[in-house]
């Protein structure tokens, strides 16, 4: 070789190179975990399945799946919240099912690009800008929370899945006899500019987020809000307070499937 | 060492060449067919990049299927061939060196088919820059991303390496396209030292790839599958090993197909003899049974544990939906070719052509049956998304998930595999598909053949062939032919076993000849054998015959 670098050189270089961009990486993460550290907050959301059985105005409608749909304007197949009811479930006939925001989740975990990421208040969010669309994390959930935007959807659509939504709910609170709270809040019509306004690209995952835009202004989650029989509860449980904390200190309570080592942050309970 | 017989080199050279250098009606016809199916293959993946992945048969909660089954047997396929072709270089099997080439260019190609197969797969393919951007090392994803690259840098380097050996001789026969030629062969002109350094870089390289594959389709690929503990069909450490098995078996069968098309077409029986196929079967059969074992131990365990999640999973092949097609590969797909490379009388080269050919799409249907069976079948019972309605809304009465492929599918697989076989053949068209040097080799025996009818002009009476000679009598004759003749009326030995009773004397023929074998000392007379010279010594030199070595040597 005519240059004067010597191999020994070259390879102190490269490793020099390397080392250099572990660290810095390692900087960067960091420092973006500081900034989000601010409040010391815990979401977690209670579920009571005994009151939400006795909820006969849901039947067949579940007010919270819709409510969810037309806040967070989701595509028409796709449903962050789901009320799951199956004949071989022993220990509850209607099971609603957020997302669980594990404090280990596995889809974190598996994302390539690192476009799913959890809070520091253990929400956890999909960076829709940055995800692929491989659907490694919906395989990695043990619980099926998240969705997959699989087609394009034009406005127009959208804003008819949302009106369609927005109408069930009426139903459900109709047959209550009451203005829900969510109508007094939003108006009696929705449309998507008084919801979130994300845009929504097709081809990535999708999830709930405990609302985080309404939690964010000191609402409740479009679930929570909506639920007639008033079966679920959401809070901060870094606070001894707050109602979560008292129901959680009360009850007897379980998680979804904690033997997969997933730690969620919703609870069920009678 | 003998010489390379530069004629005989050549014409098997041309041999060689005949796919550059003929081209027949049938190659534009075939060619035309396949860029039709490309032209599907493109409307098809015009559909899904602007309608969105909904196209396709994958719902929810099947959110993989047909793609990323094919990318798995794609990479499992993409193994053999630089397996075989690195063993070559690494362990000296020069014998399967006609194959190498097809199997290299088998890997290169499918690995890019692999790529091409999980960009199909992502909901945005215009991100998939993101994975060199943002790419976590702590997703398995990232992982095969990596292995992926730098297998397929290392097949194409070790595959050029062998490839640039050739560009003196094909600049030599195709003066018109030297340029491109020139510019391949990088300074590479054939010395012994060019050769030495590209042979010992091929060396190192190959162990490399070995390594690599290994850990390729053993280590990596599966990783996406075994860790999700979500699904229960998938959660095994079993898996590395049972994906390497299946890619070697998928592979080595691949080979054996494309070498014995290339054989048909180009007429190479003298280049790709049956021995190579029946070696590569003998392969194929240890990976098959391997399979097998691994197969029951992979349900031994989960149904006598009887754990519930593993066992729906395994309900649902031996007995659910998947039945017909469990059963089907299990005992079409392996048993049956297992058997057939096996049994004597099937084990020839059409039997494992036929095996081989069951083998490959078996294993594609394999890899279907690991990647969608497990994701029907949820730890929860979530709401299946409706197939026809593609609404996943639906009181669910069964949480059963649902699965075929669609069109689309289809036509990007169809699709893939053309471009596939597009790319291979126009290979062909600028590159020989054997190494050059294979024509040297195959030179080699025949001037040693061709030498003794040549040299002894002392002995031309003798017939041609080794003389043989009766173990049972001790008689002798001038040809196994007639030994044979002999045993079979003299001891009742049937001409075909007949090498119980004759063998040949390869040693006879030299006391036989009359060549010189000593020489006088003082007058330079030639004898044929020490004993004579000593006699003429003591005749015309008065040198006894115990000290005759004064006088009389050996000429060799």
């Amino acid at each position: 070789m005519d240059t004067d670098v010597s191999r020994r050189t070259f390879l102190k270089l490269c490793g020099a190179t390397i080392g250099a961009a572990v660290l810095g990486s390692k900087v960067v993460r960091s420092t973006e975990l500081l900034n989000a550290a601010a409040g010391r907050t815990k979401y977690a959301m209670g579920i009571n399945l005994k009151l939400c059985e006795e909820t006969h105005e849901c039947d067949g409608i579940n007010a919270c799946v819709h409510a969810c749909k037309t806040v967070n304007i989701t595509p028409p197949n796709s449903y962050w919240m789901q009320v799951l009811e199956d004949e071989h479930m022993s220990f509850a006939d209607r099971l609603p099912r957020p997302c669980m925001q594990c404090e280990n989740p596995p889809c974190v975990k598996v994302c390539p690009v690192g476009a799913t990421y959890k809070r520091v208040d253990g929400i956890i969010l999909v960076d829709y800008f940055r995800c692929i669309g491989c659907r490694l994390c919906a395989v990695a959930c043990p619980y099926g929370a998240r969705s997959f935007n699989w087609d394009w959807t034009t406005k127009e659509e959208i804003e008819k899945t949302q009106q369609e939504s927005w109408a069930k709910v009426k139903e459900v609170w109709k047959l209550v006899g009451e203005e829900s709270p969510l109508e007094k809040e939003l108006g009696p019509d929705v449309t998507p500019k008084d919801a979130i306004e994300i845009p929504r690209p097709a081809g990535v995952i999708e999830k709930c987020n405990f609302c985080l835009h309404r939690v964010e202004k000191g609402l409740e989650p479009a679930c929570v809000a909506v639920c007639p029989g008033s079966a679920i509860t959401f809070g901060n449980v870094g606070d001894p307070d707050s109602e979560i904390s008292k129901i959680l200190e009360e009850k007897k309570w379980i998680k979804l499937l904690e033997e997969f080592g997933t730690k969620p942050s919703v609870f069920y309970y009678r | 060492m003998v010489e390379i017989d530069k004629e005989k080199t050549a014409t098997a050279q041309e041999k060689i060449l005949k796919t550059m250098t003929y081209t027949s009606g049938a190659f534009y016809v075939f060619t035309a067919a396949l860029l039709a199916i490309l032209g599907l293959f493109a409307f098809a993946y015009y559909t899904q990049l602007t309608k969105g992945l909904g196209v396709t048969g994958m719902n929810e909660p099947v959110y993989w299927g047909l793609y990323i089954a094919t990318f798995i047997w794609f990479v499992g396929l993409a193994h053999g061939g630089i397996s075989i072709s690195a063993a070559v270089s690494v362990f000296k099997l020069e014998n399967y060196k006609p194959v190498a080439r097809m199997g290299e260019l088998l890997t290169i190609i499918c690995l890019m088919l692999a790529g091409i197969m999980i960009t199909f797969d992502l909901g945005r393919p215009d991100r998939v820059i993101n994975l060199v951007r943002f790419g976590r090392w702590q997703s398995p994803l990232v992982w095969d991303v990596i292995i992926i690259a730098l297998y397929f840098m290392g097949s194409f380097t070790f595959m050029y390496l062998g490839l640039r050996k050739d560009m003196p001789a094909l600049i030599k026969r195709f003066p018109g396209r030297s340029g491109i030629y020139k510019f391949i062969s990088a300074g590479y002109r054939g010395t012994v030292k060019d050769h030495k350094v590209n042979k010992r870089v091929g060396y190192f390289l190959g162990i490399a790839l070995l390594a690599t594959m290994v850990m390729a389709s053993g280590g990596v690929i599966p990783l996406i599958f075994c860790l999700q503990a979500a699904q229960p069909g998938w959660f095994t450490a079993l898996l590395p090993i049972y994906f390497l098995c299946a890619a070697l078996a998928s592979a080595i069968a691949c080979v054996i197909i494309i070498a014995y098309i290339a054989r048909r077409l180009f007429d190479w029986y003298e280049f790709i003899p049956d021995r190579i196929f029946i070696g590569l079967a003998n392969v194929l059969r240890v990976f098959l049974i391997f399979y097998m074992y691994f197969i029951i131990s992979e349900h031994l365990v989960v149904r006598y544990a009887g754990l519930h999640p593993e066992q729906v999973f395994s309900n649902a092949l031996f007995f659910g939906e998947f039945a017909p097609l469990w059963w089907t590969y299990l005992i079409v797909g392996t048993f049956i070719p297992f058997l057939m490379l096996v049994i004597p009388q099937t084990r020839t080269v059409k039997g494992i052509l036929i095996a081989s050919l069951i083998v490959v799409p078996a294993l594609w249907l394999k890899r279907m049956l690991i990647v969608v069976p497990p994701l029907t079948r949820q730890l929860i019972p979530n709401p299946v998304m409706d197939p026809a309605t593609r609404s996943s809304f639906i009181t669910p009465i069964t949480s059963i998930g649902v699965y075929s492929p669609s069109w689309v599918e289809w036509s990007l697989f169809i699709g893939a595999l053309a471009l596939g076989v597009l790319m291979f053949t126009l290979f062909a068209k600028f590159f020989p598909l054997i190494e050059l040097e294979v024509a040297d080799v195959h030179a080699e025996p025949e001037p040693v053949e061709a030498v003794p009818p040549a040299a002894p002009g002392a002995a031309p009476a003798e017939a041609a062939g080794p003389p043989a000679r009766c173990g049972l009598c001790d008689a002798e004759f001038t040809s196994m032919d007639e030994c044979c003749e002999h045993a079979e009326k003299e001891h009742g030995i049937a001409k075909d076993s007949c090498d119980m009773a004759c063998e040949e004397v390869a040693e006879a023929a030299a006391p036989a000849e009359a060549a010189v074998v000593a020489k006088c000392g003082l007058c330079d007379a030639e004898f044929t054998s020490m004993d004579e010279c000593c006699e003429h010594a003591e005749k015309e030199h008065a040198i006894a015959k115990a000290s005759c070595d004064m006088t009389c040597e050996e000429v060799n």
